[in-house]
C-alpha cells in the first residue's frame, strides 16, 4: 500500500478584519457602572480582546462575537443589542455567499473541517448541488474511522487514456504505445480564477502550493510563458489555436495541457500523440447545446481528456432565450452520453465551475467528473470577497497583490488539506475507499427531485413545478 | 395525572421578543402602561415601572389602538418597533419565530398569542412546506381532556413488558460530557412527568440518573462508552445506536477540554484526551451480527425492550425490515437535519436523507412487508414542534424523539457553538464547572414540563379537531396531510 497521502497543514492568520455575520451594537449611554460587567463575563473575551483593525480602522468585535447574546441578556439596562451586519451580507454574490466566504476563509486559516454543534441550519434544498445528499452505510467494512482512522482512503485520480487491455506480440513484447496516463494523489487541479486579481507572486505561490500538493497549476499559455521559472511538471497550460501557432510555450514541454477546441483538433491531437507521446492533452469544449455531440466525437477521436468548463456560478451560457444548465446536470449528461458509447473508461472528464465547498468535489464526481478545476475557492481562502467589479477597482479589500508568498501557499494547503479530509470524511461514510470508484456513482447519492417523486409523489401526487 | 404548567421566566433579564418597547427619559412612574396592557409587558416593584418585557408584547399593530400603551401614556414616552434583534436571531430551519415561541411555550406552557409562528421554520422544504388539513369549529373541551397521546412501545408477539409512554415523544440521547447534570436531570424528570423515557447518549450512566432508571433507555453505542452490566440491567429500554443523523457514517467525538474528572471517570477514560467513539460498530459486519448484539442484550436484561437508532441512507427501509427480523421492538429513524453535538458541516447538510423522505419510505415497506404493526417506528432528527411531531406520525411513524427543542427550551439559541472552548456558553451543553452553575434543574424541569405540556395539548386538540381519540390512529393518516408545493388535488390516500 502507498505512503498515505498527507498534507500538512498550519495556522495562517487572517491579515484582514472577516465581518462578522452579525453587529453588536453597544449604546454606552446609561451606563449603570456594574460592579462586573457583562462585558468582563464573555466567554469568549469579545470585550477584552477587541481592537481597531489598523487596515479597516472598524472594531473587531463583530468578527469575535459568537453570537451567544449572554451579554444582550444579561446587560440590566439593556444597552446591548445586535442587528444584520450589512458588511457581511455585502460579501460577494449570490453563488458565492457570505456564508461560503467564511468558512472558505475559516478552513484556510486553520486547516481544519468546519465543526458546529446544534445540527444542520440551512434551507431544506436548493438549487444545484444543494439538490443532492450523498449516502451512508449502517454497516460498513470493518476498521474505518475516517480521518481518524487506521483504514487507508485513496484519493488518487488518473488523467489521460489508458488502453482497455494490452496486447503481444507473438514474441510477448507489448504492442502499441501503452498507457500514457497521469495520475495526481487528489482529484482537484487549482485553476486561476478568471477575472479575479492576479499578480506574478500571486501565481508563483499558488504554484507552489500545486507542486507542494501534488497536482497542477492550470493556467493561461501566455502566462507559463511569461514565468519558465515554474516547474512545466506541475504546470498545465491552457492554449488556445494562436498561442499553438504561436509556438511558445511549446505543449510538449509540459507533462498536461489543454487545448481550447477547434475544427480539426482531431488531427492536432493525433500528431501531438505521435510527437508528444507522455503529454496528456486534455480538449476544452465550448459548453453550447452540442457540447455533447462534441464530446462524443472527441471520444471517438481518442482525446485523453475532455474540460467542461463552466462560469463561476456552475452554469453553461444560456443559448436561445433557454436556460443556463448547472454542472452537476452537464456531468450526468456527459458520463450517461460516454456510457451509451460503452467508452467512458477510455476518456476523462475535467470539469470547472461553481466548485465551493468539499461537498461539491464529492457531488460532481458523483455526477461523473474524473477531475475538478478549482477557482475561486482558491482565491476566496486568500481572503478574496469575490468583488463583481474586481477588474476596475483600484484597491482590492483583500490587499491581494502583498499577499506574502508563504501565507499564500500555507493558505492553499490548508484549505485543500481540509477539503481533502472532508471528501475523506463522505467517502468514509459511504464505506467507499476509492475516488475513482465514486465517479458515476449514482446509487451513492440522492437526488432532490427523486426523493420528492419517490417518498412524496405516493402521498401528495405531482409536484407544481414539475410539468404534467 | 397529567402535569401541569407553571409559569417560569427567563433566567435572563432581558428576553428577546419580536417587538421592542422603548421607554424614553419623558417617563414619570406614572404606571399607566401597567393598566393599559393586557399582556403583562408592563410591571413594577418597589413603585417603579420595571424595563419593559418584550416578548410578551403585541407588537405595533396593537400599539396603534386606541386605548394601548403607547396612546394612554401622558408623557409619550413609549414606542413599540419591531425588533431589530428578530433579523439576526436564529437560522432557516429554527428562525427567530419558532426559537421565540419554543421559549414562550417553555416560560407559560401555552402557545404564543401575539403572532409568533410556532408551527413552522423557514427551511422551505419538509415540514415546513406541510399542513395538517384541519377542520374549523369550535372543540369539544371534554374530548380535550378524554383524548389519548399515550404509544405502545412494544408491539411484538413476544413475553417482553408492553411498555407504553405517555407522549409519543421520547428523549433523544445526549451523553452526559456534551450536556451537563442539570440538563440530564431536568430532562428525565420532565419526561417522567409525562410517563415517558429519556435515552443516556454515549456517555454512561451518571450516578444521578439512577433513582430515575425506570425512565432511562441505556444506549449502546460504537464506543461501549460507559456502558457495564448493570446499567443494561437498570433499565426498561436498551437502545442500540449505529448511526446519528447529524453525522451519519462518522464516529462521535468528544474534544478533550470537555473530558473533564467526572465525565472522565464515568466514561473510564482519561482527564483531557479526546474520545473518539468509532464507526460502525466493529463488531457488526452483517444482520447476523446485529443479531447476536441483540440477543446479548436480550440475555443480559430479560426484561428490556431493545430499540434499532439508525440513521438514513437509500436503502433505510431494508435496514429497518432487517432490525425487525433481528428482533429489534423499536425502531429509531434519525434523519440528517436533527443533532445537537459537534459535527462536521459537511456532514450535517449532506449525508443522508432528510427524515421527512425516510419515515413515509419506511412506514410503506413495513406494511408491504407485512410486519408494520408488530414494530414501533420511531423518527427523529429536526422535529421542532408539536406540528412537526404530528406530521411524523401522519407520515408513518409511532412517535418520535426530541432533542434541540429541548435544549431551545432551556434557552439554547443555536449559536452553534456547543464545542468551542469552555462549551456552551448559556450552561447547557457544558461540563465546564462556572459556565454549568447557570442551569438549575428545577427550573429546566419545569421548563421542559411546560413545553411538553404545550405539545400534549395542540396534538390533543388536533386529534380532536380530526374526529381521532388516540395519537394511534394518526399513524399513517397522510390523506391529513398537504404539500404546498404540491398540486392541490393531489390529497393521499395511504394507509
Amino acid at each position: 500500500m502507498p505512503k498515505k497521502y498527507h498534507i500538512h497543514t498550519e495556522t495562517a492568520p487572517n491579515r484582514h478584519r472577516m465581518p462578522g455575520r452579525a453587529s453588536l451594537i453597544d449604546w454606552e449611554e446609561g451606563c449603570l457602572r456594574c460592579a462586573v460587567c457583562v462585558k468582563k463575563k464573555c466567554v469568549y473575551g469579545v470585550y477584552q480582546n477587541r481592537r481597531i483593525d489598523p487596515v479597516s480602522l472598524a472594531d473587531t468585535a463583530d468578527m469575535l462575537c459568537k453570537h451567544c447574546f449572554s451579554c444582550v441578556q444579561n446587560c440590566p439596562n439593556r444597552l446591548i443589542s445586535k442587528s444584520v451586519n450589512p458588511e457581511y451580507e455585502l460579501l460577494g454574490d449570490d453563488y458565492w455567499t457570505p456564508s461560503i466566504l467564511s468558512t472558505l476563509n475559516y478552513q484556510a486559516e486553520t486547516g481544519k473541517i468546519p465543526v458546529s454543534g446544534a445540527g444542520y441550519s440551512g434551507p431544506f434544498s436548493g438549487p444545484g448541488f444543494d439538490a443532492i445528499w450523498t449516502d451512508m452505510s449502517e454497516i460498513v467494512r470493518p476498521t474505518r474511522d475516517g480521518i481518524h482512522g487506521r483504514e487507508y482512503i485513496s484519493t488518487l485520480t488518473d488523467i489521460g487514456r489508458k488502453p482497455q487491455f494490452l496486447a503481444f506480440d507473438p514474441d510477448g513484447r507489448l504492442v502499441g504505445a501503452g498507457s500514457s496516463h497521469l495520475d495526481i494523489p487528489l482529484p482537484m487541479i487549482l485553476s486561476l480564477p478568471a477575472g479575479l486579481r492576479l499578480g506574478p507572486a500571486l501565481i508563483r505561490a499558488t504554484a507552489a502550493a500545486a507542486r507542494e500538493l501534488g497536482t497542477f497549476l492550470r493556467m493561461p499559455a501566455r502566462l507559463a510563458e511569461d514565468m519558465p521559472d515554474l516547474d512545466p511538471a506541475q504546470v498545465m497550460p491552457c492554449f488556445d489555436r494562436a498561442s499553438l501557432a504561436q509556438g511558445r510555450p511549446r505543449p510538449r514541454d509540459f507533462r498536461l495541457i489543454e487545448v481550447e477546441d477547434f475544427d480539426g483538433i482531431e488531427d492536432w491531437l493525433a500528431e501531438f500523440r505521435r510527437v508528444a507521446p507522455k503529454t496528456v492533452a486534455t480538449v476544452r469544449v465550448a459548453m453550447d447545446s452540442c457540447f455533447l455531440d462534441r464530446l462524443a466525437a472527441l471520444t471517438e477521436a481518442g482525446a485523453p481528456a475532455v474540460h467542461l468548463a463552466t462560469d463561476s456560478h456552475g452554469l453553461s451560457p444560456a443559448e436561445d432565450g433557454g436556460r443556463a444548465t448547472f454542472i452537476a446536470d452537464l456531468l450526468r449528461q456527459a458520463h450517461l452520453r460516454l456510457i451509451e458509447m460503452g467508452r467512458r473508461d477510455e476518456i476523462t472528464l475535467l470539469a470547472a465551475g461553481g466548485i465551493a465547498l468539499a461537498e461539491h468535489v464529492a457531488k460532481a464526481i458523483i455526477c461523473g467528473a474524473d477531475v475538478l478545476c478549482v477557482d475561486t475557492a482558491l482565491w476566496a481562502g486568500l481572503e478574496c470577497r469575490v468583488c463583481s467589479d474586481c477588474g476596475s477597482r483600484v484597491v482590492c479589500p483583500a490587499r491581494l497583490e502583498t499577499a506574502p508568498e508563504a501565507w499564500v501557499v500555507q493558505r492553499l494547503l490548508n484549505l485543500v488539506g481540509a477539503w481533502h479530509n472532508q471528501l475523506l470524511e463522505v467517502m468514509g461514510a459511504m464505506g467507499m475507499r476509492e475516488i475513482r470508484r465514486l465517479r458515476g456513482e449514482v446509487g451513492r447519492a440522492m437526488f432532490f427531485e427523486d426523493l420528492e417523486r419517490d417518498s412524496f409523489g405516493p402521498i401528495f401526487g405531482r409536484r407544481k413545478d414539475r410539468p404534467a | 395525572m397529567t402535569p401541569t404548567a407553571k409559569h417560569t421566566p427567563s433566567r435572563y433579564k432581558n428576553v428577546i421578543g419580536k417587538y421592542r418597547v422603548r421607554r424614553s427619559s419623558a417617563c414619570q412612574n406614572c404606571r399607566t402602561c401597567i393598566t393599559a396592557c393586557p399582556h403583562g409587558v408592563f410591571t413594577d416593584s418597589g413603585g417603579k415601572v420595571l424595563l419593559p418585557l418584550d416578548h410578551l408584547c403585541f407588537g405595533p399593530a396593537c400599539a396603534a389602538g386606541e386605548g394601548s400603551c403607547v396612546h394612554r401614556c401622558p408623557n409619550q414616552a413609549l414606542t413599540v418597533t419591531l425588533n431589530p434583534m428578530y433579523e439576526v436571531l436564529g437560522d432557516r430551519r429554527w428562525n427567530a419565530d419558532l426559537v421565540m415561541s419554543t421559549w414562550y411555550m417553555a416560560e407559560t406552557g401555552r402557545v404564543p398569542e401575539n403572532g409568533l409562528e410556532y408551527r413552522i421554520g423557514g427551511s422551505g422544504g419538509g415540514f415546513d412546506r406541510m399542513e395538517i388539513v384541519l377542520p374549523d369549529g369550535p372543540v369539544d373541551p371534554q374530548a380535550l381532556k378524554e383524548v389519548s397521546t399515550r404509544i405502545l412501545l412494544n408491539r411484538r408477539k413476544d413475553d417482553r413488558p408492553k411498555l407504553s409512554i405517555g407522549l409519543p415523544v421520547y428523549g433523544g440521547g445526549m451523553s452526559f460530557g456534551s450536556v451537563n447534570l442539570a440538563t440530564m436531570i431536568s430532562r428525565v424528570r420532565a419526561l417522567t412527568a409525562f410517563d415517558s423515557l429519556l435515552c443516556t447518549g454515549e456517555g454512561g450512566f451518571p450516578d444521578a440518573l439512577v433513582p430515575h432508571r425506570d425512565h432511562v433507555i441505556t444506549q449502546v453505542a460504537t464506543g461501549l462508552f460507559g456502558v457495564r452490566e448493570e446499567t443494561i440491567q437498570y433499565v426498561p429500554v436498551v437502545e442500540f445506536k449505529y448511526a446519528q443523523g447529524a453525522k451519519p457514517g462518522l464516529g462521535g467525538h468528544l474534544l478533550g477540554d470537555k473530558v473533564t474528572p467526572a465525565v472522565a471517570r464515568i466514561r473510564e477514560a482519561v482527564v483531557g484526551t479526546s474520545l473518539f467513539s468509532p464507526f460502525p460498530f466493529h463488531s457488526v459486519y452483517s444482520v447476523e451480527d446485529h443479531l447476536k448484539h441483540l440477543d446479548w442484550i436480550k440475555q443480559v436484561n430479560p426484561r428490556a425492550l431493545l430499540a434499532v437508532k439508525v440513521s438514513t441512507p437509500t436503502d433505510v427501509d431494508m435496514v429497518a425490515v432487517g432490525s425487525y427480523y433481528a428482533g429489534a421492538h423499536i425502531i429509531h429513524l434519525d434523519g440528517s437535519y436533527g443533532g445537537t453535538g459537534a459535527a462536521p458541516d459537511i456532514a450535517k447538510k449532506n449525508i443522508a436523507m432528510p427524515i421527512e423522505y425516510a419515515i413515509p419510505k419506511v412506514h410503506r415497506f413495513l406494511v408491504q412487508e407485512g410486519v408494520r404493526d408488530e414494530v414501533t417506528l420511531i423518527a427523529s432528527g429536526g422535529l421542532r414542534t408539536a406540528h412537526d411531531i404530528a406530521k411524523a406520525i401522519a407520515l408513518g411513524a409511532d412517535g418520535v424523539v426530541t432533542g434541540t427543542a429541548d435544549l431551545v427550551a432551556l434557552e439554547c439559541l443555536r449559536c452553534h457553538n456547543c464545542e468551542s472552548g469552555r462549551g456552551c456558553p448559556r450552561g447547557i451543553a457544558t461540563t465546564d464547572p462556572e459556565l454549568r452553575l447557570q442551569l438549575d434543574e428545577d427550573w429546566g424541569t419545569q421548563r421542559l414540563i411546560n413545553l411538553y405540556s404545550c405539545w400534549r395539548d395542540q396534538l390533543a386538540e388536533i386529534l380532536v379537531r380530526l374526529g381521532l381519540t388516540s395519537i394511534s390512529e394518526l399513524v399513517g393518516r397522510t390523506d391529513c396531510l398537504r404539500h404546498l408545493d404540491y398540486e392541490p388535488s393531489g390529497g393521499g390516500r395511504q394507509r
